[in-house]
């Protein structure tokens, strides 16, 4: 019997339950470190109003670092791909502050702004900007000039070919930057939270770490776990809806999720 | 008196007309001289194949007709109306790569130049482009996306998408180069069809000796760069043309002459 990946996946999803609640209870291994999962739940929803209202700072603060990382990122790295001149000035730069450790910068930021949401809020903004940015910028440049040919030579005036060119032919590579940035975004919050704050997940974590309260600790890590797939699950039912195209014929057929009309697709001349 | 001018007028006007057009590429300094003095007429309804070696020029000069480019010198004018930028009512174009938009289906594709002007209703532009595609031989093919097509059948949409606004002129920039050798024997076939049912003038642009004999009334040898019109070739075979005129004597020496123009141009 072979499964399909979505079967493994629930699969291995099930084994990952099953260890957590097994192997602490078998003694395997020190409920300090790994309390089971059953703990976990009873120890997070005790007390579900903290973790709620700390949730909803950290969701907030998620919410408008999105809009500066993505949307800044979106916006810069449209300019920048679409200019050659300006990208070709520009993008190694940003790619090698890209590099940069920014965490580093954190303490400066809480000096700037404070120790309240701001300061995550920036530090975020700026982490999950940088891939972004690049991404959409490549996307962009990356573009077949053939169907801009294309395109002006059955009339398209320039509005004409940036809203039904360019939009839709970067829209992939724009979802997959979004994707990442973020990604970036969460764990910019989340570890800013953890390094010095007075609310949120992040900050949950390490008090509740530095009393030895694993079981709330982990409670914690479980909604920031749930908190980014539940991001990445959106981000990609976004990219099936906007991409059906995308689904080459080339990748490998997964089984129940055949594209439309591939079954009939190679019969023709 | 006038209007019988008018018609006689008509009936004289060129599809194309090129005068003492040339291309110079790059800036001061630079410079390349892609296509330099080229003047032709092409009458209505004519299938003219444009040669010659790589580099030559043929699709700045395509480029410069489908009112893509700017000629640096001369004059073009189609349908007696100089082009200076692209106009899908008197020109389609259809490139090598096929150039559809992926993320559009082959009838979306086809209604994407109507789409442009919005001088039609949404309902008719698709109706439009099921008569397009029908008459390219891709009934029931409507709802495919690029990538689940073909090769031959993306280069038909192409065609259909060329011929969306029915304009009197094709040009084509070897539309066929990337087919493998059946699929384009058979395109061939389907372009000469489609030509007879609806009359356009046509300028295709191939490296296929074989390819220009077979579809052309008029084959034109162009010079290496830069890029000059060395010999005009009638060709007389009867229509339709049909497989086995390739192995006959007429076709054979027209071919003949062809490569030799081209041997000594490159
Ligand atoms: N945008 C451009 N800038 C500078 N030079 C160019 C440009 N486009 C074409 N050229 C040059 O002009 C000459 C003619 O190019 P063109 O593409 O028209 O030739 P072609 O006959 O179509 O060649 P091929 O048979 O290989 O397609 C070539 O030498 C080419 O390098
Ligand atoms: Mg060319």
């Amino acid at each position: 019997m072979s499964l399909t990946p979505k079967q493994t996946r629930w699969l291995i999803l099930a084994l990952v339950v099953v260890l957590w609640e097994g192997l602490p209870r078998a003694g395997l291994i020190a409920p300090l470190f790994l309390p089971p999962l059953t703990q976990t739940l009873a120890a997070g929803f005790g007390d579900i109003h903290s973790y709620a209202s700390h949730l909803l700072v950290t969701l907030g603060e998620v919410a408008v670092s999105l809009v500066f990382a993505c949307g800044g990122g979106i916006l810069v790295g449209a300019i920048l791909g679409s200019i050659p001149k300006v990208g070709r000035l520009l993008l190694p730069l940003f790619s090698s502050l890209y590099a940069v450790p920014l965490v580093i910068l954190y303490p400066v930021f809480t000096a700037w702004f404070g120790i309240g949401s701001e300061s995550k809020i920036a530090f975020a903004s700026i982490y999950g900007f940088f891939p972004t940015m690049l991404g959409t910028a490549a996307g962009i440049a990356t573009i077949d000039p053939q169907y801009l040919v294309a395109a002006r030579s059955m009339g398209a005036n320039l509005p004409q070919r940036i809203l039904r060119v360019v939009v839709p032919a970067a829209i992939p590579t724009v979802l997959s930057s979004f994707r990442i940035g973020g990604a970036l975004v969460i764990v910019g919050v989340v570890v800013s939270e953890m390094l010095i704050s007075s609310a949120g997940i992040g900050y949950l974590i390490t008090s509740y770490r530095t009393v030895l309260d694993t079981p709330r600790v982990f409670a914690a890590i479980l909604l920031v776990l749930i908190l980014a797939i539940a991001f990445d699950g959106l981000v990609q039912l976004i990219e099936r809806r906007t991409s059906a195209w995308r689904q080459s014929g080339r990748s490998p057929v997964i089984p129940g999720k055949a594209p439309r009309g591939s079954a009939s697709a190679a019969a023709a001349p | 008196m006038r209007t019988l001018a008018n018609v006689t007028e008509l009936r004289t006007t060129p599809a194309i007309r090129l005068e003492g057009v040339g291309q110079i590429y790059g800036a001061a300094g630079d410079t390349v001289v892609a296509v330099e003095d080229v003047s032709f007429d092409v009458e209505p309804g004519k299938f003219v194949v444009l040669v010659g070696p790589s580099g030559c020029g043929k699709s700045s000069l395509l480029m410069m007709m489908a009112g893509l480019r700017h000629p640096s010198g001369g004059r073009i004018l189609v349908e007696g109306k100089p082009i200076d930028e692209p106009d899908p009512d008197r020109v389609g174009v259809v490139f090598q790569e096929a150039s559809l938009f992926p993320w559009l289906t082959a009838e979306q594709n086809v209604e994407f130049p109507l789409s442009l002007k919005r001088t039609l209703p949404k309902t008719e532009r698709l109706a439009r482009a099921r008569e397009r595609l029908d008459l390219v031989g891709l009934a029931g093919f409507e709802a495919r996306y690029p990538h689940e097509l073909s090769g031959g059948m993306k280069q038909r949409v192409s065609i259909a998408r060329g011929l969306a606004q029915d304009p009197p002129v094709l040009l084509m920039d070897e539309p066929f180069a990337a087919l493998d050798e059946q699929t384009r024997m058979t395109m061939g076939d389907e372009l000469l069809r489609i030509w007879a049912e609806t009359k356009k003038t046509v300028v295709f642009v191939t490296h296929s000796l074989t390819e220009a004999v077979y579809l052309a009334d008029e084959v034109m040898v162009m010079s290496a760069r830069p890029g000059r019109i060395i010999d005009r070739i009638k060709v007389d075979l009867p229509r339709p043309r049909t497989y086995e005129m390739l192995g006959g004597e007429i076709f054979g020496r027209l071919r003949d002459r062809i490569w030799r123009q081209i041997r000594t141009a490159a």
